[in-house]
């Protein structure tokens, strides 16, 4: 009880100051967080079905999410298209099996490969991906907030849709990618639209993806796709979830401690050499604050 | 709470400033949250210039002391690798 007493209520015992605000204190608290998260990266590595990453993203919802958004635009409804969601799984295995997050990935094939590999000959294309995303409403919601996202989801040109939802381990971390393809066959009829007549095979709106170079014919290899689509058991929590669980825990104490340290000296009036307890919360609430509205997901 | 809002009347220029420079790394970091280094930047400046004025408020109060010093850097150090954590994991 003492011990208590000691470490959260200031008297003369601990200087008049609580031993858990003293500098030597949150050294220690720092190290021992610190400790804790590698503990956390080696217990997600050796039990991913315990803590890990899980999502109830379906590619259905993502296509009616992305329909409902064209529909308050008064455009129409994208068809689903078998050979873009197969296109769409092919580019997230394809990211899994060769362990990037690209448009492009490493060996040099663009986004149209995946489209043509797939025997989708486009007039127009468009891809977007998401990543790390618990919700379909979130990843939509990034999607419409990005202003080159938002285009090529409200995009007039396109008709079709593909999207593939798998899970996998990407650059070391359990996630869950979002394949968005979009798409107009080659020679459809297209709405009239304000610029010049499309062009075949016509670059999407996504600007950072590199202009389209003729590919040359060699055998491309598919990836084979397991389980594609089919979502592992949920894992019990996510590592980032415990952490801030850690963190309110933590930065909730402290605060705690030092409210208790304002009251309890400022009405002794106890003179003493110490920062301001008050400035030291307002810190504290800050770190609060922005660590509990940080948000998984991640688009391209 | 009386005690408190005597504390802030007798320093209200300095909780102000200080008010300003928390809202703004609070505005920053959210700003940045599909950019993860330029959170941590965020982060690490904001931790940093609460540092710097805890040292400038002491010094004009005249008990400054490394002590103090001291203090103020641990609570920005433990703030800072939190989010750091937490931008991260993300």
């Amino acid at each position: 009880m003492s011990a208590i007493w000691n470490f959260f209520f200031p008297h003369r015992g601990n200087n008049h100051k609580a031993q858990i605000i003293k500098a030597s204190s949150l050294f220690v608290l720092t190290f021992l967080f610190l400790v804790l998260q590698v503990g956390l990266n080696f217990f997600v590595l050796a039990k991913p079905s315990v803590l890990g990453f899980s999502s109830n993203i379906t590619p259905e919802r993502i296509i009616e999410l992305t329909n409902l958004e064209r529909s308050k635009l008064g455009l129409a409804d994208l068809k689903l298209n078998q050979l873009l969601s197969e296109a769409a799984r092919q580019k997230a295995a394809d990211m899994f099996a060769f362990n990037y997050w690209a448009h492009v990935s490493p060996s040099g094939r663009t986004p149209w490969t995946f489209f043509t590999d797939a025997g989708y000959k486009y007039q127009y294309a468009g891809e977007n991906l998401a990543r790390d995303f618990r919700d379909p409403e979130a990843v939509i919601r990034a999607w419409m907030n990005s202003p080159s996202h938002r285009e090529n989801v409200v995009n007039e040109k396109y008709q079709e849709i593909g999207v593939a939802v798998v899970d996998g381990s990407l650059q070391g971390v359990e996630t869950t990618l979002v394949v968005q393809l979009l798409g107009t066959p080659y020679g459809a009829i297209s709405k009239p639209v304000e610029k010049a007549a499309p062009k075949p095979a016509e670059k999407p709106v996504v600007a950072e993806l590199p202009k389209e170079e003729e590919q040359q014919t060699q055998p491309v290899e598919t990836v084979p796709v397991e389980t594609l689509g089919e979502k592992k058991q949920s894992v019990l929590t996510s590592p980032l979830d415990l952490t801030k669980a850690l963190v309110i825990f933590v930065i909730g104490v402290l605060i705690g401690a030092f409210a208790i340290d304002i009251l309890v000296v400022s009405r002794r009036d106890t003179p003493r050499i110490s920062s301001h307890s008050l400035a030291q919360m307002m810190f504290l609430l800050f770190v609060l604050v922005a660590g509990l509205l940080i948000k998984g997901g991640a688009i391209l | 709470m009386k005690i408190i809002f005597e504390d802030i009347k007798e320093h209200f220029v300095h909780y102000l400033v200080l008010l300003f420079l928390l809202a703004s790394g609070g505005l920053a970091f959210f700003y940045f949250q599909r950019f993860p280094q330029a959170q941590i930047v965020s982060a690490f400046l904001t931790a940093s210039f609460y540092v710097l004025w805890g040292v400038i408020h002491h010094y004009l109060e005249g008990d400054l002391h490394l002590r103090v010093v001291v203090e103020y850097m641990a609570v920005a150090l433990l703030g800072f690798l939190v989010l750091f954590t937490l931008v991260n994991r993300v």
